[in-house]
């Protein structure tokens, strides 16, 4: 049963075809030297421990990067801070553009950060109106905990000055600041928020999910793009930290276990898309993990007394997945049905 | 401008800067003064300039028009500053009238302009080629790229680095070459460099591709040698300074907080390129370098217009008078046949001395010849006579052979070394060292030799030590296998290889620095044998030669006068 529809659906459309590929957004990191950009792609994208980035060189090419799995597909481009991204040809890739990132160093002054960053979103704004714009308040390990709340709230109302007096005010919008550390879960967070404004199903998926709790009593449910750690959707209930840090644990614990004892004898990983695992906590809590596909994983955390039900909630998950799929299926044949009109779409996501 | 050089850097405070532009500047026949505030320069042969050397009275010159000074458009700091705005490193090379100046700032709004678009393309945009060690796919490659960021001993370039050419005739085309060179205390323990030769003509480039590639990698193997070497100097002294960051801590250090490390880890991104190759005079080396580069592709291109077109021969015929062109029979329009018909008589010549005549008379008649002794022909058909000694021209370049056909007096063997007459001259028995031969028609009339008859009237001294070229003759004549055309180049051939040792013989023996004549004969791979033949035969060498050697001469001597700390000499 699990395999239903897997070959037919191409595993999630993994492999893209070219319209699709034109349509791919970018999301294009900016922000000044040192602010922590290239630590930022690695440690996301890359897996590179946090302590390593202190060996990362300067940036000095303009640097880009495909990020591809299941629902997740765009390109990261990195600007040397030294550079401004709009002196050279670059306005077919502003036009392509989903989120425009500026990074700013908390743990260093930032009003030379600020200036840029609104002289940046302004020029941005100019070429694509649908860009997003995302200020990542960055390096707040450092920082005690209500001086971060400062900055954020002293970044965001000089922003709105400097941009009301360039009369585009309607920038603010979809400005989106977040706290962010490499040193902790915030960063994943905090790009899980920016890749999920760049996937048109995302309405679906929520809806999907929100389902998939009720009837089952779940707390909480993430689902997650495992080799990231971003979770593309979650339910419509807050999201609290601590939970979504224990989600991630729970990935790495499981990939680690499947790596350790699980690895057969041609290398691969046993970590695949039929993989499961549950974790009991002494909160009377558990955690559970499904493969959906090779990218794909649901997390959810419940009562360990909803738990019992075990076949309710394997139904449930069935269910869950066969919904998935039949949105992927509609994604494909749009895809594959009118090609053409998709490319020509370039620019708008939503 | 033909082309070109600069280096550039990535700097981490200013992203990418020109750091050093070498360019020639060309022509102009009236030298021409350096602006007022430079206080560096000096113009010695392809010696680049120090601020010591000149006094300070008096201003450097160069070839080329009134230099313009361009303001440095750009802010900097210590890492990307090389001479300041005001010092510049000039050498000026006298042959080919061109000054090379290094600077900070081009000295050409164009100039500068392109290099400045070519250093940002450089850096930041331009990707190489992939180099094969590191084109595997996957985790693996990023396990390779940090470990060796950390055992720093190979120190590959990063994968996007290498050489690239690029560009369009809008802003001019570009070979560069990308490479990082260590430096402790940079961000990531490296700096990112390149190398650029920029120039309006694609062809150029990419015709001298191999070329620049070679050189610009000397020059990136320098640097990153150096480099190397400060590096290990400074790991050294930072382990002994500081205890936790030694290895075996390794483990520890992990566990630290980043604060903690970070602060270990002391960045210090405004050292200058020599502070981190500890070399104080790396702008004089990088100039030498950049000139010499530029230098070897104008020597390389006016070499092919000096000597690769005329050959000596056709230079001394444009040098003659109208009458010896005659004598020599060169105003023919026909004159490969006539050529053919001249070696095939010289073949008969040959097999006939060696048929009747008595054992060496055919090498004792080679040798005579190539090393200048007179041949006199006695003769009952003036025709004859004349394709005879024709026939003999063959042996010798243009220059050499003076020849008068037919005479009725004996001429002295300084005025004429192929001589014809009428049988029973009276040739002077004092004239030494002559070689006669009677030549009687046997009734044959044309133009041909076969059938006539031939006898030597009168030997020279004979020794037996014979130049490398008799043999040489006497094996292609005697050859039947050769055919007539063939034996046409491979005579011109021979020729030519023997007028070019001739040629390079005379230029030694002319140096202003003595060199001996055995010295001499040794480096144009001669013997002693061959001194008679090398001597005679650079009467076959051009005036224009001639005069261009002594010129050369000359103002080298000049010029060591004046810097006599200079020995270096430049050959033609
Ligand atoms: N404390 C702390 N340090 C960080 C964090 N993120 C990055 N850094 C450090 O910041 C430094 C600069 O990071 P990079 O990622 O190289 O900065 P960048 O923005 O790519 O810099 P350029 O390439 O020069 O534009 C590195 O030493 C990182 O270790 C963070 O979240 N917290
Ligand atoms: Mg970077």
């Amino acid at each position: 049963m699990s395999s239903y529809g897997d070959d037919e659906i191409d595993d999630y459309a993994y492999g893209l075809d070219e319209a699709e590929r034109a349509a791919r957004p970018i999301v294009i990191l900016t922000g000044l030297k040192r602010s922590g950009k290239t630590s930022i792609r690695k440690v996301v994208f890359q897996k590179m421990s946090p302590n390593e980035t202190l060996f990362e060189e300067s940036t000095a090419r303009v640097t880009q990067d495909t990020v591809r799995s299941s629902f997740i597909n765009f390109e990261t481009v990195e600007f040397p801070g030294q550079l401004s991204p709009f002196d050279a040809n670059t306005e077919d890739m502003f036009r392509r553009c989903g989120a425009l990132l500026f990074i700013i160093d908390a743990q260093d002054d930032y009003t030379e950060a600020q200036k840029t960053m609104a002289q940046y979103f302004a020029q941005a704004y100019q070429i694509n109106q649908n860009i997003k714009f995302e200020v990542f308040i960055h390096k707040v390990d450092g920082l005690p905990e209500e001086s971060k709340l400062d900055t954020n709230f002293e970044l965001f109302h000089k922003m709105k000055e400097d941009l009301s007096e360039q009369g585009l005010d309607k920038i603010m919008n979809t400005v989106s600041f977040h706290l962010t550390s490499i040193y902790d879960h915030s960063i994943f967070e905090a790009f899980s928020k920016v890749v999920q404004k760049l996937i048109k199903q995302l309405p679906t998926l929520e809806r999907l999910l929100d389902i998939f709790n009720q009837s089952s009593n779940v707390e909480k449910s993430f689902l997650f793009d495992v080799v990231s750690k971003i979770y593309i959707a979650t339910d419509s209930s807050p999201v609290e930290m601590a939970t979504y840090e224990l989600c991630c644990d729970m990935i790495d614990v499981t990939i680690d276990i499947s790596a350790i004892y699980g690895s057969k004898n041609d290398g691969t990983s046993a970590f695949d898309e039929k993989s499961y695992a549950e974790i009991r906590l002494q909160t009377e809590q558990v955690l559970v993990l499904r493969q959906l596909s090779k990218h794909l994983a649901l997390v959810c955390i419940l009562r360990s007394e909803n738990y019992e039900k075990k076949g309710l909630i394997e139904h449930n998950f069935n269910i869950f997945k066969m919904g998935i799929e039949k949105v992927f299926r509609v994604r494909k044949q749009m895809n594959s049905g009118i090609p053409h009109s998709n490319s020509s779409q370039v620019g708008s996501y939503q | 401008m033909q082309a070109a050089i600069a280096l550039c850097h990535f700097c981490e405070t200013h992203g990418p800067r020109v750091v050093i532009t070498c360019q020639p500047i060309r022509d102009a026949s009236n030298s021409q003064i350096f602006p007022e505030n430079s206080d560096r320069g000096l113009h010695s042969p392809c010696e680049p300039s120090t601020s010591g050397a000149t006094s300070p009275t008096e201003p450097p010159k160069y070839y080329g028009d009134n230099l313009t000074v361009v303001e440095d458009p750009d802010a900097r700091c210590d890492a990307c500053t090389s001479l300041g705005t005001t010092s510049y490193l000039l050498s000026n090379d006298h042959l080919t009238r061109t000054s090379y100046i290094s600077s900070q700032v081009a000295f050409s709004e164009i100039v500068l302009d392109r290099i400045r678009t070519s250093c940002l393309r450089s850096l930041s945009y331009e990707i190489s080629i992939p180099q094969l060690s590191l084109t595997q796919k996957g985790p693996l490659k990023d396990v390779n790229a940090s470990s060796s960021k950390t055992s720093n001993d190979q120190n590959e370039d990063g994968k996007d680095d290498g050489n690239i050419f690029y560009g369009d005739s809008e802003h001019g085309y570009t070979f560069a070459l990308t490479f990082r060179i260590p430096d402790t205390k940079a961000r990531g323990l490296q700096r990112l460099y390149s190398l650029l030769v920029v120039s309006n003509d694609p062809t150029f480039l990419l015709n001298s591709h191999d070329f620049f590639l070679q050189a610009l990698r000397s020059i990136k193997d320098k640097l990153r040698s150096l480099a190397m070497e400060t590096f290990r100097r400074e790991n050294q002294q930072m382990r002994e300074a500081e205890e936790p960051l030694r290895p075996e801590n390794a483990s520890r250090i992990s566990r630290l907080p980043p604060n903690l490390i970070s602060r270990r880890i002391s960045l210090d991104t405004k050292r200058t390129l020599q502070t981190i190759t500890g070399d104080e005079e790396i702008w004089i080396r990088l100039h030498r370098h950049m000139m010499w580069t530029l230098r070897a592709q104008t020597m390389r291109i006016g070499d092919v217009i000096l000597e690769g077109v005329p050959t000596q021969d056709m230079l001394v015929m444009m040098e003659m008078d109208e009458t010896e062109i005659e004598e020599l029979d060169l105003d023919s329009p026909n004159s490969h046949n006539l050529t053919l018909l001249q070696l095939h008589n010289l073949k008969t010549i040959a097999t006939t001395l060696l048929v009747d005549g008595c054992g060496d008379d055919l090498e004792m008649l080679l040798k005579h010849i190539v090393t200048g002794g007179q041949v006199v022909i006695e003769s009952d058909s003036q025709p004859l006579c004349r394709q005879f000694l024709l026939s003999l021209t063959n042996l010798l370049p243009l220059g050499c052979a003076k020849m008068c056909g037919w005479s009725d007096v004996y001429q002295h063997r300084f005025m004429v070394n192929l001589l014809g007459c009428p049988l029973n001259t009276d040739i002077p028995l004092d004239a030494e060292e002559c070689l006669v031969i009677r030549l009687l028609s046997n009734g044959c009339d044309g133009l041909l030799l076969d059938g006539t008859n031939m006898e030597i009237r009168r030997r020279p001294q004979f020794a037996a030590l014979m130049p490398k070229i008799v043999p040489r003759f006497k094996q292609l004549l005697l050859d039947p296998e050769i055919v007539d055309t063939i034996l046409e180049t491979t005579l011109r051939s021979t020729r030519e290889k023997w007028l070019a040792k001739a040629k390079q013989f005379y230029q030694l023996q002319r140096q202003s620095t003595k060199i001996g004549f055995d010295k001499a004969t040794q480096l144009v791979r001669a013997t002693p044998h061959d001194k008679m033949v090398l001597i005679f035969w650079q009467a076959g060498l051009s005036r224009a030669f001639k005069e261009h050697v002594h010129e050369i001469i000359r103002e080298q001597d000049l010029l060591n006068q004046k810097t006599p700390q200079n020995g270096q000499s430049t050959a033609c």
